[in-house]
């Protein structure tokens, strides 16, 4: 089937009627974002699979900012093909008008045309015409928006389904039911025909009933068989991820560390930092930097009051000792006789002798200078002497208060203060030195954090795994490995318990066999067995066919997928099936190992590699090609790789419909000009669509897109 | 036509058809026109089970059941 042409008629950005006409092969519609190509896609789609609600958010704004009262239009898509040389029209429609101020909508419908080699047109169901010419289940497989509904693959279930539609081995399908029927029938019959001979009866029925229950046993090993065989390849394949990032994960675990030990260190490297400088200033006294003359002024001072204070305290000091030898001298005189009472006589009485220069005690004379005058006289001094015993000791000091002693421990403190205060300077000096050097520290083990910090983004964009993941990732590690190595314990001993069963079953098989040989018809038992022989046939090439499809399918998906990218690392597309029957794809390197961590541009290059090798193999056992259809499929590619896909898509047979925002640019006048090198593209049509300048951006009724062909 | 001759071959090519039955590929038909005249039991079956599948109104398995075990009994097997 080739789409020869699509209308447009008021759909959405599509005002009036817009022609899109169509080669077979290559097609590409180039269109800016937001100029009508992804409408058209969906003008496509609304065609295809239709949808009545709404249906008035589908009108062209522009049609209906025009419509007046009364008048009524038509918003329509239309698809013509060439199929078996017919050409067919399908065309989905609904009417719209204005009534009182209000929109309508009404006469939606559906509706297919034939017209034969002789120019005969007929009119025909549309929905059934819809389903001939493009039937659903290829559609899905054909018609994809952006890159990420490429990804149809990734679920088991789609590949069967794909495999199913499009493989070959669907026609065998309906052999094996027949086939498993008439075994099942045959089997019957044989029974019935056992069961009248009455002497192998029991023995019959024996066997049916082991059977019965190996076959049981048998469905039940078979079953956990596929749950273990499901659960090593979960495991290994879980393995397999892990195994691609465990050096990672490992290398992410040690990095946490590190940056963890960094920032302990940063921390206590910056806990250490105090740039309290204003406190050593100010709080310790720094004020007094400037004080260092007054204070030697001051020690002078002090200095010389303490030179002179001694002095004078020396000369006292002599005076006291004079005064004492005086008194020593009297002592040693009055030593030689019994002296008077120091008190008799009275020291009035001694004064007034002396004064009278007569000796009261003896009657006698003592002129002044005589012998018992000076005797008198020693003798009041002696009396005197006692009397002022005391007062003498309680004589005061030169000095009543030592302020010289305060003065000296001021003059102590501050020379400690001031040696202080001479330190600081170097006190802040070597604070500010060691500040400086936690910080060098800090920024050094800052740099060193960043490093690692880079190391792990590096890391983890490399694996294309969050950190957690990557962490679960070695937590899981042991687990899968511990769930794999039971999986392939419980498989090994399944396999041998259903090996074993199946022996017993085939030996019972064969003795029942025996039994319907003695006493059934020989022709229902030879019918049985040509029976059985063609079920093997049909089985086995069912099978065969299935695997030859898996094969072609990986062969020319892999030629596709090389192609597209030259000179490029692509690795190796691979069907694989597995024990439950189910298909994945793979991308695997030469070596046989999972390609774990393919970028957008290449899991698209794969997808459509695989799409188109399937688009071929239709062809090829249809002898039908359907198109392809894709929105914006390479956005990854850029314009060199998605040059590259397009040559090559221009040599591969079928239809393709391209619609792409590449090759577009924007003069310098700003308005939107093809690039020289579109020129270079192979292709069998191209189309640009493009909105009608000028419009108003912010008012939708301004918008037309135009279709221009190349 | 081409599918259902196609699908012929591919059962033919079978080793069952070699091996058991003695039938050398080169005397194995090529149209299921033809294989429904050889004198092949197993052959016959085989093309007249494809001739009836093949038909735009497939015959019901069960009544080509009937119609395999009754052409057996005739060609007295």
């Amino acid at each position: 089937m080739i789409i020869k042409k699509i209308v447009i008629e008021n759909f959405l950005c599509y005002y009036d009627i817009k022609e899109f006409v169509f080669a077979d092969g290559l097609n590409i519609i180039l269109g800016e974002n937001g100029e009508g190509k992804t409408k058209f896609y969906e003008a496509l789609v609304w065609l295809f699979n239709g949808n009545i609600r709404d249906l008035k958010s589908l009108i062209s704004a522009r049609k209906l900012n025009e419509l007046e009262e009364s008048t009524s239009f038509r918003v329509e898509v239309k698809v013509q093909v060439e199929q078996h040389e017919t050409i067919k029209q399908v065309s989905r429609f609904f009417q719209f008008e204005k009534k009182d101020n209000d929109i309508h909508t009404y006469n939606y419908s559906l509706e297919g045309i034939k017209e034969n080699a002789k120019g005969e047109r007929e009119m025909v169901d549309g929905n059934g015409l819809l389903k001939e010419i493009f039937p659903s289940e290829l559609r899905k497989y054909s018609m994809f928006k952006g890159e990420s509904e490429l990804n149809i693959f990734n679920e088991t279930k789609s590949l069967k389904n794909l495999i199913d539609t499009f493989s070959f081995a669907k026609y065998y399908n309906k052999y094996t039911e027949l086939i498993s029927y008439s075994e099942k029938r045959i089997s019957r019959d044989i029974d019935k025909e056992s069961r009248r001979n009455k002497k192998q009866e029991t023995e019959h029925q024996r066997l049916k009933t082991e059977i019965i229950i190996y076959e049981q046993d048998l469905k039940r090993y078979k079953s956990s068989l596929q749950i273990a065989n499901s659960e090593k390849e979960k495991s290994e394949k879980g393995l397999n991820e892990i195994e691609n990032n465990i050096e990672n994960a490992e290398e992410i675990k040690i990095i946490n560390n590190q940056i963890k030990e960094i920032e302990a260190k940063i921390q206590r490297a910056k806990s250490r930092i105090d740039e309290n400088y204003t406190k050593a200033l100010l709080d310790e006294k720094w004020i007094l930097i400037h004080f260092e003359p007054v204070f030697k002024e001051y020690n002078i001072k002090v200095n010389s009051l303490s030179r002179k204070r001694r002095k004078l305290q020396s000369e006292y000091d002599r005076e006291i000792g004079k005064r004492q030898q005086r008194q020593e001298t009297v002592a040693e005189f009055v030593k030689e006789f019994v002296p008077l009472p120091i008190e008799t006589p009275s020291k009035e009485l001694m004064q007034e002798m002396l004064d009278e220069e007569v000796c009261k005690v003896c009657g006698r004379e003592a002129p002044k200078g005589s012998e018992a005058y000076n005797y008198m006289m020693q003798k009041l001094e002696k009396l005197l002497k006692s009397l002022s015993k005391d007062e003498e000791e309680k004589e005061e000091p030169l000095y009543k208060h030592d302020y010289l002693k305060r003065l000296r421990s001021i003059q102590h403190s501050q020379e400690s203060n001031l040696d202080f205060i001479k330190r600081i300077n170097d006190l802040i000096s070597e604070r500010y030195e060691f500040n400086e050097g936690r910080k060098k520290e800090v920024k050094r083990y800052e740099k060193r954090l960043e490093a690692s910090e880079a190391d792990k983004i590096r890391i983890l964009s490399e694996s294309n795994q969050s950190e957690n993941n990557l962490l679960n990732a070695l937590n899981n590690f042991r687990a899968f490995g511990k769930t794999s190595k039971e999986a392939t314990e419980n498989i090994t001993e399944l396999t041998f318990k259903i090996k074993g069963l199946e022996e017993k079953i085939n030996t019972k098989k064969a003795e029942l066999d025996k039994i319907d040989r003695e006493s059934s018809n020989k022709y229902l038992i030879k019918t049985r067995e040509v029976i059985r022989d063609i079920a093997t046939i049909f089985k086995d090439t069912e099978k065969r066919k299935f695997n030859e499809f898996l094969d072609i399918l990986e062969e020319k998906s892999n030629r596709i997928f090389s192609e597209i990218n030259v000179d490029a690392f692509t690795g190796i597309i691979k069907f694989k099936l597995n024990a439950n029957k189910e298909v994945r794809i793979e991308l695997q390197e030469a070596n046989g190992q999972l390609f774990a961590r393919p970028n957008q541009s290449l899991l698209t290059s794969k997808y459509l590699s695989i799409l188109f090798a399937i688009s071929e193999l239709t062809k090829e056992n249809n002898d039908e090609s359907f198109p392809m259809i894709f929105d914006a499929p390479t956005s990854s590619f850029g314009e060199t790789k998605t040059a590259q896909f397009f040559n090559l898509l221009n040599n591969t047979p079928g239809q393709k419909i391209l619609l792409i925002k590449d090759f577009l640019v924007k003069d310098s006048a700003n308005n939107l000009a093809i690039k020289e090198e579109f020129k270079k593209i192979r292709r069998d049509k191209a189309i640009w669509v493009k909105l009608e300048r000028p419009f108003d951006e912010q008012k939708l009724h301004t918008i037309n897109s135009q279709v221009i062909h190349l | 036509m081409l599918k259902r001759n196609k699908i012929l071959q591919s059962f033919l090519e079978h080793k069952i058809i070699e091996e058991k039955y003695n039938i050398s590929k080169d005397g194995l038909p090529q149209k299921v026109f033809d294989a429904q005249k050889s004198e092949e039991a197993i052959i016959k079956v085989i093309a007249l089970i494809i001739d009836e599948k093949e038909k735009r109104l497939p015959t019901e398995d069960k009544q080509l059941y009937r119609t395999i075990t009754q052409y057996l009994n005739e060609a007295a097997i």
